[in-house]
């Protein structure tokens, strides 16, 4: 995909429309600050996120960014408009209106909503912004190029399952269920083993049962508590109260109340806190984020509490742990509760029978009358949802008193009906406890499946890391190659990007000066940060699915020095040949050289017009050349507008001479490098007598009329050039006259036909090169 | 400067679920066709999209269902 071209209209800093033409090719804009760089950049922008520009967001730019949107002043009769063009030839048309909102249309297939903005832009302040975010931000901004978002909706849906699993199957209330029948046995059989349990019911059998061949527990449990029932039914009915209140005397109603009561103090002295810790957890979850990156020490955000960050995961599983012991704690008091009602309805149920009206009329004409009263009132299932003190305290009242009174007024039983009530029990508890042994196996069952999922959620996170692990290897690689590429022979080299031990966290190693180090905020300038932002954009870049798309530079250069400058250029022509790179720069210096140095098949060229109002707009300068920058000063600063014209010469003549290879005077030290532009200018002169040669019918004489420009040139810029840097001394109309020279000075090693410069192309052998059209030519090694 | 190959296309075959099932079933011992109704599930709906509270239930429905043991397990 390639922009073809970009339209503008009283959008941002444009006003009647301006076009970015590229043809299709790569393109370097030059801009001195505010000439409408980025508005261009806005613009793609805008297209991709669907109307919003990051930079813009603010509680100034309106609800849908309009006051930063539009030009301030556009008339009333103009819309804001932009469009880009693409090499299919369709186009995008986006229409913004007075409030904001827009519409767009065209270029469908290009699907321009769907760029990763962070793929394809890179601007200036978001250069080192990788480098700066959190690592939980590193692997977001990484996560669409692991090509993994399907397995994590994988391992989201897995673990949506294990949830509905557990709610469907009732498990938690089937482990409460369990948890009670368990605490009955003990009671009943202590710490005997089912094996022991099952033998003492087949002593029961024998004994209720002779003469049948039952052999499974459960049945023989059945077919015991039937001969146990028949034997009672033929007993006395003396005996059969005796039986009756035996029941309700083996009800131990105090002890459950005090186990309830432990667990509300347990309860009490955990919830309160847990309370207060949890609006603790809401004040301190906002800025544990931050914290982890930068911090020594965090708030807990389920308790608090300052604690040190490298023991927060210890912090938190014990928090976890303590958690888990107050769900206990509520596990237990409902199981106590769940005890304390069957005991009530027991104690109904056994009073209602009619083996104990007698005892219980007699009864009722004692104390006792008040508590059968309550007894008969009280709804025990009700305590299941409810049970306050009061409930506790008025069954402590109540209770107890009957069942004392019962087990006083059997314990005159026979012997041997104390033998029956005693194995009835045993019978009855033996069965509870194999029917719960059917319930502890389909725990077992729900639990396996929640461990399996739980397990298979965890093997395809365990997947996500490892694919996402070597997809981090192989763009490390790319990083340390393009590091190294800008960064030749530096001692900070091995730049990488590692997986921390969380999950969801990247960051970026590097050795320096042969010591590894964890980050690169530990030792690297603010320069060599922003190189490795570059580093770093491009290599995701090349990673991005659609890595034909065209990559906007925004000023991503500015604090490189100029040797890193010049390995950028290396780094995009060799790595970047076939994608279409819009560069935007207002680095003056950078931008001629890049002029020089990228290949004119691939790359165009355009300079802006300083800005002046936002009536006229954004607007392109005629030339490549940034004199137009110079021109700016011309109004009011005739001596800038000459010394900027004088810096432009240093600059471009250097340039000039490097492609033509003059030769200069070695000079040591940096002197050498600070060659100012009268040297390269001198030498031009000297070698173009010989070597600049302008076609004239068939003859190729030597360009005098080029000559006498550069010479015009050299006159200015030694007298009004030299002034204007040094006494400041220039009038406006020498100004533009040295401006003029300069200009035209230059525009001699260009061709006015084919308009390519002298050193275009080969001319036919070693020592030659020329224009395109070969009208223009210049000879090596001939001076 | 040579620099690697700038396009990993990342593969994602079946073999992987089938590992990760393995994996799952040494953790928790389930029937076999628990394991082949999440194998089914892994390799295309539960990678589509979030399921919908109804699918969530059918499936899970679903494995208590497969986990179940058969009648002539139960007599046995």
């Amino acid at each position: 995909v390639r922009i073809k071209a970009i339209r503008l209209a009283w959008f941002r800093g444009a006003g009647d429309p301006v076009t970015l033409t590229t043809e299709g090719k790569s393109m370097g804009i030059y801009g001195a600050n505010g000439a409408g760089k980025s508005t261009f950049v806005d613009s793609v922008e805008y297209g991709i996120r669907d109307g919003k520009i990051n930079h813009l967001i603010s509680e100034y730019s309106g609800r849908n960014q309009e006051k930063a949107v539009r030009n301030t002043h556009t008339p009333a009769n103009r819309g804001t408009e932009l469009s880009i063009a693409f090499q299919d030839d369709s186009e995008l048309n986006i229409k913004i209106e007075e409030n904001g909102s827009h519409t767009r249309s065209g270029a469908d297939g290009i699907k321009l909503q769907e760029w990763d903005y962070r793929r394809t832009v890179l601007r200036q302040d978001e250069v080192a912004e990788f480098v700066r975010s959190r690592k939980g931000e590193k692997y977001s901004a990484l996560l669409p190029l692991f090509g993994l978002h399907d397995l994590e909706i994988a391992a989201e849906n897995l673990r949506q399952v294990s949830k509905e699993i557990v709610r469907q199957s009732n498990v938690d209330h089937n482990r409460g269920a369990l948890g009670l029948i368990e605490a009955k046995r003990r009671q009943a059989f202590g710490r005997d083993s089912v094996e022991s349990i099952e033998a003492a019911v087949a002593d029961l059998h024998k004994k209720y049962c002779p003469g049948t061949a039952t052999t499974v527990g459960h049945e023989r449990c059945v077919e015991v508590q039937t001969a146990l029932h028949n034997r009672i039914r033929a007993l006395t009915s003396d005996n059969q109260r005796h039986l009756a209140l035996r029941a309700v005397a083996e009800l131990d109603v105090p002890s459950v109340v005090k186990a309830i009561r432990d667990a509300n103090a347990r309860l009490a002295d955990s919830v309160e806190p847990l309370i207060a810790e949890k609006l603790a957890v809401l004040q301190s979850a906002d800025a544990l984020a931050g914290q982890l990156e930068t911090e020594d020490e965090l708030r807990c955000p389920a308790c608090g509490r300052p604690i040190a960050v490298n023991q927060f995961k210890a912090h938190l599983n014990s928090e976890q742990t303590r958690l888990s012991e107050i769900i206990s704690f509520f596990d237990g008091r409902r199981r106590a509760i769940g005890t304390l009602v069957d005991a009530l309805k027991s104690l109904k149920t056994n009073l209602a029978k009619t083996d104990l009206v007698e005892w219980r009329t007699e009864s009722a004409k004692t104390v006792l009358k008040s508590h059968f009263d309550w007894l008969e009132k009280c709804d025990a299932e009700s305590y299941r949802q409810t049970l306050h003190e009061d409930d506790l305290s008025a069954i402590e009242l109540h209770a107890p008193p009957v069942i004392g009174a019962a087990d006083e007024a059997s314990r005159n039983m026979p012997p041997s009906v104390a033998d029956l009530a005693k194995d009835q029990a045993t019978a009855d508890a033996a069965k509870t406890v194999f029917e719960s042994q059917v319930l502890a196996a389909e725990i077992k069952r729900i639990e396996d499946i929640i461990a399996f999922v739980t397990s298979l959620e965890m093997g395809v996170r365990a997947e996500i890391r490892e694919r996402a692990h070597a997809v981090i290897t192989e763009i490390s690689t790319e990083i340390s190659a393009m590091w190294k590429a800008l960064h030749p022979g530096e001692p900070i080299e091995n730049v990488r990007l590692y997986q921390s031990k969380d999950d969801k966290a990247i960051d970026i190693a590097l050795r320096f000066y042969g010591t590894e180090q964890d980050s690169p905020r530990l030792t690297l300038s603010e320069g060599y940060r922003n190189s490795l932002g570059l580093c770093i954009f491009l290599a995701l870049a090349k990673r991005e699915a659609g890595t034909d798309r065209p990559l906007i530079l925004d000023d991503v250069v500015v604090s490189l020095d100029r040797n890193h400058r010049g390995m950028i250029v290396g780094l995009l022509e060799t790595q970047f040949t076939d994608r279409q790179i819009l560069l935007f720069t207002h680095d003056r210096d950078w931008y001629a050289e890049l002029r020089h140095q990228l290949d004119p098949r691939r790359w165009n060229f355009k300079s802006l017009l300083p800005y002046e109002t936002p009536e006229l707009g954004i607007r392109w300068s005629s030339r490549t050349t940034s004199f137009d920058d110079a021109r700016a000063h011309l109004k009011d600063r005739p001596d800038s507008a000459g010394n900027d014209a004088r810096k432009i010469m240093d600059v471009e003549l250097a340039l000039i001479g490097e492609e033509l290879q003059i030769k200069l005077p070695y000079r040591r030290g940096e002197r050498n490098d600070l060659r100012i532009w009268s040297e390269f200018l001198n030498r031009l002169r000297a070698d173009g007598k010989k070597c600049l040669q302008k076609m004239s019918g068939n003859d190729f004489p030597v360009y005098a009329a080029g000559l006498a420009l550069l010479d015009d040139a050299d006159r200015l810029l030694v007298s009004w050039g030299n002034r204007s840097s040094h006494s400041k001394d220039v009038e406006r109309n020498e100004a533009v006259k040295l401006i003029d020279a300069c200009e035209k000075a230059l525009s001699v090693f260009i061709c006015q036909g084919c308009k390519k410069p002298v050193w275009f192309a080969d001319a036919g052998g070693a020592e030659w090169v020329q224009c395109r059209c070969g009208e223009l030519r210049w000879r090596y090694g001939k001076a | 400067m040579t620099i690697g190959p700038s396009r990993l296309r990342i593969e994602q075959p079946v073999e992987w679920i089938a590992k990760r099932i393995a994996e799952a079933k040494k953790a928790a011992p389930v029937s076999e066709a628990v394991a082949s109704l999440l194998e089914k599930q892994l390799s295309g709906p539960l990678r589509d999209s979030a399921l919908r509270r109804s699918e969530l239930a059918d499936l899970a429905e679903k494995l208590i269902s497969a986990s179940a043991p058969s009648k002539s397990e139960g007599k046995s």
